[in-house]
């Protein structure tokens, strides 16, 4: 080794080693750093959340005075399901649903402007995928405009009751 | 000399990219719909799920049954330890309704009935006591009124009137017909 140049080779190891460690720790971390904005979700969940808000407190609502008891002739109108004779012939006040019978009215009740939504009533312990089919009805309820629910969805809840019995409704959209 | 000069070249070139680094980190705002298990809207979503139980539970009177399922010789609720809350939803259908709704789903509670003192004061009645609430809790409540004629709802299920001063956690606050207003405070937050 010559004598002048020291511990060159030595320090030039540890100098690029320090280097090369930093510029790696950088590209592993920077990517994490834009996690939070990836996905553009944002707007769904204000959507979802403004579709479940006025469902149960304004749309199915018996009274607005009263969001979440839901009258039981707006959800047969709204989930499209005959209702038992022993409820049958309760109107739905104010709000005429019947305009909003098909896909095109289901978007534009809920405001989803070209997303997809799907509605769906279920017990407070039950998963979304499972509507319930009280004994007043013919059908789940359960309304949507596209059948396949894709696994990444914007979520929202709330805690109804119909009868007086609780329920959740769960509006997803996508 | 030179061989300093490599190390402090590459420890100013690290300087210089952690730097960068940190600058960058410090110019992005995180933004309430950030995602992360604090996320606002996870806050609204409880929120709104924990209002509408208790409107729902107001409405079919099982949130009045579950304040008078009080238990007057323990001191508590019925079925809770004596003196002590339920550590877990309580043994009634407002209980179950919590339990569907919230415990299913990893979501702690606190349940607390705050009541008005002869003083015109405000106490409170823990009902349910799951731990110290986290920093992103949200809380919703809901009042309801009990009557002199108000059965218990418990074994014991005499009249409030007829029970003695110190029977039932809260006072008696009106001449007429009015025995208490309580409010039922749930505070709700993610395990």
């Amino acid at each position: 080794m010559n004598r002048t140049r020291g511990q060159t080779t030595l320090d030039f190891a540890i100098g690029t080693s320090v280097f090369l460690l930093t510029v790696v720790f950088v590209i592993a971390y920077a990517p994490t750093l834009f996690d939070p904005f990836v996905g553009g979700t944002g707007t769904d969940l204000l959507v979802a959340d403004r579709a479940a808000t006025s469902l149960s407190g304004d749309f199915l609502a018996a009274s607005t005075a009263e969001p979440g008891t839901l009258s039981i002739g707006c959800v047969g109108t709204f989930f499209d399901v005959s209702l038992d004779e022993a409820v049958q012939g309760v109107g739905c006040g104010g709000a005429n649903l019947n305009s909003f019978d098909d896909d095109e009215g289901f978007s534009e009740l809920l405001s989803l402007d070209g997303r997809n939504a799907n509605v769906t009533i279920h017990e407070l312990g039950a998963p979304a995928s499972e509507p319930v089919t009280p004994e007043w009805a013919s059908d789940p309820l359960v309304r949507s405009n596209d059948d396949s629910v894709p696994s990444d969805v914007a979520v929202s809840t709330r805690t109804v009751s119909i009868e007086g019995k609780q329920y959740r409704l769960t509006v997803r959209v996508w | 000399m030179r061989g300093q000069a490599h190390t402090l070249e590459a420890i100013i070139a690290a300087v210089l990219i952690i730097g960068g680094l940190i600058f960058a980190t410090q110019a992005t705002a995180v933004t309430p719909l950030s995602a992360s298990t604090s996320n606002q809207h996870i806050e609204n979503q409880q929120q709104a799920t924990v209002d509408g139980l208790l409107a729902t539970a107001a409405e079919n009177g099982t949130l009045t049954d579950a304040v008078l399922y009080y238990n007057s010789s323990s001191g508590t609720f019925e079925g809770a330890p004596a003196g002590e809350p339920y550590a877990t939803a309580p043994p009634n259908a407002f209980g179950t309704a919590l339990n569907e709704t919230l415990s299913q789903r990893q979501i702690a509670f606190n349940v607390d009935v705050y009541y008005v003192t002869q003083a015109g004061d405000t106490e409170s009645k823990p009902m349910v006591r799951m731990g110290e609430p986290s920093d992103n809790a949200v809380v919703a409540t809901r009042a309801v009124s009990v009557y002199n004629s108000s059965n218990l709802t418990a074994t014991d299920d005499r009249q409030l009137e007829d029970l003695g001063g110190e029977e039932f956690y809260a006072p008696n606050v009106d001449d007429d017909e009015l025995y208490n207003v309580l409010e039922v405070e749930v505070t709700v937050w993610r395990k």
